[in-house]
């Protein structure tokens, strides 16, 4: 593989990004209400509880978790739809011939705005959660590795996606998986609330899921660093991305065997 | 306009809104495995909503007055009427775009009630995922002496969401706004109407409930469906019809401004 081209696809990308920040920063008006919801709702239990931590989150900590939950959870935008409906439409033959890899295409032509759009998210959430709660005190030491696991997290969620956004030439609807896909990461994946109020029984089903690793993980070490943590998720991280490229690659090969190209 | 031509405008509107209704419902029909798949994934959708509240709410079983009941009836509501809205209303969420691409052209150069006429021309499928959904809670966890009032007041919210709809919508004709910003707005709106409103006070509340009344869409019909009075049921009325009417004035005061797109457009 020539990791050049990709490096420019996803450098010219990351630039093509900021001709529409005004739209992006707008886009991320829906995170700031989010935050600003659960704001309010954690305030009143954390007020009604009367404790000053819940299962290990302080009010900030549950916060500024949610942050950076919903800044990965957001930054990809819509893969499952994108794919799905070039899977539907044949338009994905296009693709076939040219002189790359089409899911490591996809994935660094968006992987550039993907940062772009991580990075707003945590600026504007953040600037929410700063109002709403106040900060969180962060070592600065640890920022690159809990940097390095949010992009872990956002390559799995491009994975994931991608595996599905391949699955809907059998289902033949893109929009119904994205719907079902964004929802389980919301919920089993810890993106609404840490998996840690959750009963026992669910919490375990929900640890073992690749959803986890995408944003309970990294979000968790933003709010508890800890190297050994680090290297546990990092290595959970590493394991289901390879599984679910590999997936997607045994997928992809059979999608490729079964387009049919009818000129036009 | 006199009585009589104002009775019969109200007519031909109500056979061309129902033409229209047969026609996309027929679309529904026509692709049934898509439908199927749309709706039954979108029933689902909701389905994995609430089971995170209840996850929510077994850890937290009491939040502000609030249990797991209280988010049930607000979902039962909040559901409803977004599946009635997209039902009978499908282009609520999509007028901007309609604006901002010039077609409002084919709608305006037809003799029908022109904001009517946008509105129906289009059923959102998944709708009927959440109209099912909204309805089988409420099946579930009313009385059938509550129905009728249940039912009602969902009316009334799909009345005031599809207005929120129009008011968005309507923006483009004002603003440079992008599809985009359209998007966000209504998802914001819809998303507001669909988390607990008892957990905010001050300012955050007469935002929602006085200045943006978004808190009408759901929250106030969970308080009046909990304890039901005849002054809640005037109020959500008397505040439904000033919404509708608000976003008719909005939308027709809009009109003034749009700019054709010159566009040649086939609405098949």
């Amino acid at each position: 593989m020539n990791a050049t081209k990709y490096y420019f696809i996803a450098k010219t990308n990351f630039k093509n990004s900021f001709a529409y920040v005004a739209d992006a920063v707008f886009s991320d008006l829906f995170i700031a209400l989010i935050i600003f919801i659960f704001s309010n709702i954690w305030g009143v239990i954390f007020r009604e509880t009367g404790s000053a931590l819940i299962n290990g989150f302080s009010l900030p900590a549950m916060l500024w978790y949610m942050v950076v939950t919903e800044a990965i959870l957001t930054s990809q935008g819509k893969i499952i739809v994108e794919i799905g409906d070039e899977v539907i439409s044949g338009e994905i033959a296009n693709q076939l011939n040219k002189p790359y890899n089409y899911l490591f295409y996809k994935y660094f032509s968006t992987i550039g705005s993907s940062l772009a759009t991580f990075a707003i998210s945590i600026l504007i959430g953040g600037a929410v959660a700063l109002v709403m709660v106040g900060p969180i005190e962060i070592n600065p030491i640890f920022l690159p590795f809990i940097l390095l696991s949010c992009l872990l997290g956002v390559t799995l969620h491009f994975a994931l996606m991608s595996i599905l956004g391949i699955l809907a030439l059998w289902v033949e609807e893109a929009n119904p998986l994205d719907w079902l896909y964004q929802k389980l990461v919301l919920v089993i994946g810890g993106t609404l609330a840490p998996l840690d109020i959750f009963p026992a029984w669910l919490s375990f089903f929900c640890y073992i899921l690749p959803f986890s690793a995408i944003t309970y993980y990294p979000a968790k070490l933003f709010v508890q660093f800890s190297f050994e943590e680090f290297f546990r998720v990092t290595i959970i991280q590493i394991a289901w991305i390879i599984a679910a490229i590999i997936t997607a690659q045994i997928l992809f090969s059979i999608l490729s065997k079964r387009v049919s190209i009818n000129g036009g | 306009m006199g009585a009589k031509k104002f009775i019969h405008e109200c007519k031909a509107n109500t056979v061309a809104y129902r033409e229209y209704f047969w026609v996309n419902f027929k679309t529904v029909l026509e692709y049934k495995m898509s439908s199927f798949i749309q709706i039954s994934a979108m029933f689902l959708n909701d389905v994995v909503w609430i089971s995170f509240w209840w996850i929510f709410f077994a850890r937290f079983p009491l939040i502000n007055g609030w249990t797991y009941r209280e988010l049930l009836i607000l979902w039962s509501i909040g559901a409803l009427s977004f599946g009635l809205s997209g039902i009978l209303f499908g282009n609520r969420s999509k007028l901007g775009e309609v604006i901002i691409r010039g077609r409002l052209d084919y709608f305006l150069a037809l003799p029908k009630n022109v904001l009517l006429h946008a509105l129906s021309s289009k059923i959102t499928i998944s709708a009927f995922g959440d109209a099912l959904f909204g309805l089988a809670l409420g099946l579930i966890i009313f009385t059938p002496t509550e129905l009728p009032l249940y039912i009602y007041l969902a009316f009334l919210s799909a009345i005031i969401l599809t207005s929120f709809g129009v008011i968005i919508g309507s923006l483009s004709f004002f603003f440079s706004t992008t599809e985009k910003v359209n998007k966000t707005i209504w998802n914001a709106t819809v998303g507001l109407t669909l988390y607990p409103t008892n957990v905010y006070d001050g300012l955050a509340k007469f935002l929602l409930f006085v200045i943006i009344p978004v808190g009408f869409v759901s929250g106030v019909p969970t308080e009046i469906l909990r304890v039901p009075s005849p002054e809640g049921i005037a109020v959500m009325t008397i505040v439904t019809i000033i919404i509708a009417l608000i976003a008719s004035l909005i939308f027709y005061a809009g009109i003034k401004k749009y700019e054709s797109g010159n566009l040649i457009y086939v609405n098949a």
